[in-house]
């Protein structure tokens, strides 16, 4: 089946500084790519190439019609920092927004898709909370029914009970068959949407693929993690590193953690905290963007 | 048909905004009135007020419109850009249907229809509280004309300071730097003749003149000369596609 998104070699310069660096990947339709990465990534700007906003060298390709050229009307986009006309409500911005590409839904039950009652429809968006806000944001980029949806740190700036609402719906509108290509700070949002995550740093792809294939290719199956740091590091493992004022040990199985903390005691070196744990996305990108 | 519905939404969301900010209707309607009170109540022009003011009342008819044609779109316009640039409102331009001509007509009409109204309000308060009549019909055509074209044609100006200045105070310091000065070199308040003869070509160069001497020409001699609108058509039609094409992307 052919890719909803594919991306060959793409690359784009803002004045001398690289924002994006030979990116390729692809996204299968109806699938969510998570791109996670640091400040200055580059998130924004591939976002943006996907859209057709900028024109970046390479190749983007929405299910392969070159993106600067596929009708609008498939692409719908929740930019970051994004807000509306502050004084109008969600029912009018729904609408506004909806009419700009000819679709004329019900206002109510675009809202309902992202958890907003019937009592926020008609509230000025300006009185509504921090994740209303979002959520009226995210309602004006379905409003139209796109089958690629681009969402550019969707859940920012929202508390964290909001922040699940928001998921339930981003993963119900996904499950609908709506190809997601989501940006996020946060791994908790990426493990709970993300089909496959792109860590991006520097411009330039550090690695991709699935959640679970990417932990298990680079961080392995757990961690041993001991706080504070003891003055040396365990010579049974090789890998083991200081980070933050603690001892990690990544890939670390049963008997090499059963090593370390005996090379500790015999160290004369009590820890205050030992944690060993399965391995997460977090520590896949920690690894990757400080080796990076 | 998809144009149409396109410029209406937009136009729609434009007045809602509009009509919803209390502080600014307040000011775009109040702002003509103070001006018309102050020229045409305190200072008593006229004959026998002698000095700059020394033309007939409906000689300053053009000047009073001349300030509501200037000030408002200028700002207007020019903060519209800053705003939806700060909110990245121009990333939704940038993927949907809505082109950016389309986004500066919708919102171009809607501030000569704001313009339009504040001018007729202040027409009427000159009628009321100064010696001025009512032109015929004609002349009321043309006064809406040439109203209208500079709304549109100074709108479009405040656009391109939105686009190429980098915040909303930058707008309003670059508007108020152009608007001022424009105001005084147009023939709207004080009479070429009183003038150094040096000012006569600056005159010529400001497009505002433009839009006050065919309204002079229909307050002060009764006469409707639509070709004199002329100049300010074609400004208006240069500054919006320069404004279209410079409007941000992103």
């Amino acid at each position: 089946m052919q890719p909803a998104v594919t991306l060959r070699d793409v690359s784009h310069h803002y004045g001398g500084t690289a924002a994006l660096r030979g990116v390729s990947l692809s996204v299968a339709e109806g699938s969510v790519l998570a791109v996670v990465g640091p400040n200055g990534a580059g998130k924004t700007t591939l976002i943006r190439a996907i859209a057709g906003v900028i024109d970046p060298t390479g190749e983007v390709l929405i299910d392969g019609d070159a993106a600067q050229h596929i009708d609008r009307r498939r692409i719908g986009i929740l930019p970051q920092a994004f807000t509306p006309a502050r004084r109008l409500t969600p029912r009018e911005l729904i609408r506004y927004h909806a009419a700009r590409y000819d679709a004329y839904p019900d206002p109510a039950a675009v809202c309902a898709r992202v958890g907003l009652g019937l009592s926020e429809l008609d509230r000025p968006f300006e009185q509504l909370s921090g994740g209303q806000q979002r959520r009226v944001c995210v309602a004006m980029a379905i409003a139209h029914e796109p089958a690629l949806l681009l969402l550019d740190e969707p859940t920012a700036g929202i508390d964290p009970a909001g922040r699940r609402a928001l998921w339930d719906e981003l993963e119900r509108i996904g499950e609908a068959g709506t190809t997601m290509i989501i940006t996020s700070h946060s791994f908790a949002e990426v493990d709970r949407l993300a089909d496959e995550v792109c860590i991006l740093d520097d411009g330039a792809v550090l690695a991709s693929d699935t959640p679970a294939d990417l932990v298990g290719a680079v961080a392995g199956g757990h961690r041993l993690q001991v706080t504070p740091a003891p003055p040396s590091l365990p010579p049974m493992a090789p890998d083991a590193e200081f980070i933050d004022g603690a001892l990690r040990v990544p890939d670390c199985d049963l008997a090499t953690a059963a090593s370390v903390l005996r090379w500790l005691e015999e160290m004369d070196t009590v820890p205050r905290r030992v944690s060993w744990e399965s391995s997460s996305l977090t520590d896949v990108y920690t690894m990757l963007t400080e080796t990076a | 048909m998809g144009v149409r519905r396109r410029l209406i939404a937009e136009a729609q969301l434009a007045l809602r905004s509009f009509l919803r900010r209390r502080t600014a209707v307040f000011f775009t309607f109040a702002f003509p009135a103070i001006i018309v009170l102050i020229f045409g109540v305190l200072i008593q022009v006229g004959p026998a007020a002698g000095g700059l003011f020394s033309e007939p009342a409906s000689y300053y008819v053009a000047g009073y419109l001349a300030v509501v044609v200037l000030f408002t779109p200028l700002s207007r316009l020019g903060s519209t850009v800053a705003r939806h640039r700060d909110s990245n409102r121009f990333v939704l331009l940038a993927v949907g249907p809505l082109s950016r001509l389309e986004w500066l007509v919708a919102h171009t009409v809607v501030t000569t229809a704001i313009v339009l109204v504040a001018a007729a309000l202040l027409v009427v308060l000159v009628v009321a509280v100064t010696p001025v009549g009512l032109p015929g019909p004609a002349g009321v055509g043309l006064i809406a004309l040439a109203v209208g074209l500079g709304a549109m044609a100074f709108g479009a100006v405040g656009a391109l300071i939105g686009s190429l200045t980098r915040s909303t105070d930058g707008v309003i310091a670059a508007a108020n730097a152009i608007a001022l000065p424009l105001l005084f070199l147009s023939e709207t308040f004080i009479p070429p003749a009183l003038l150094p003869a040096w000012f006569a070509p600056v005159m010529a160069l400001s497009p505002l003149t433009y839009v006050v001497r065919p309204i002079r020409l229909v307050t002060v001699e009764g006469v409707v000369t639509p070709v004199a609108l002329l100049p300010i058509a074609v400004v208006m039609i240069v500054a919006l596609v320069a404004a279209a094409r410079v409007l941000p992307r992103l």
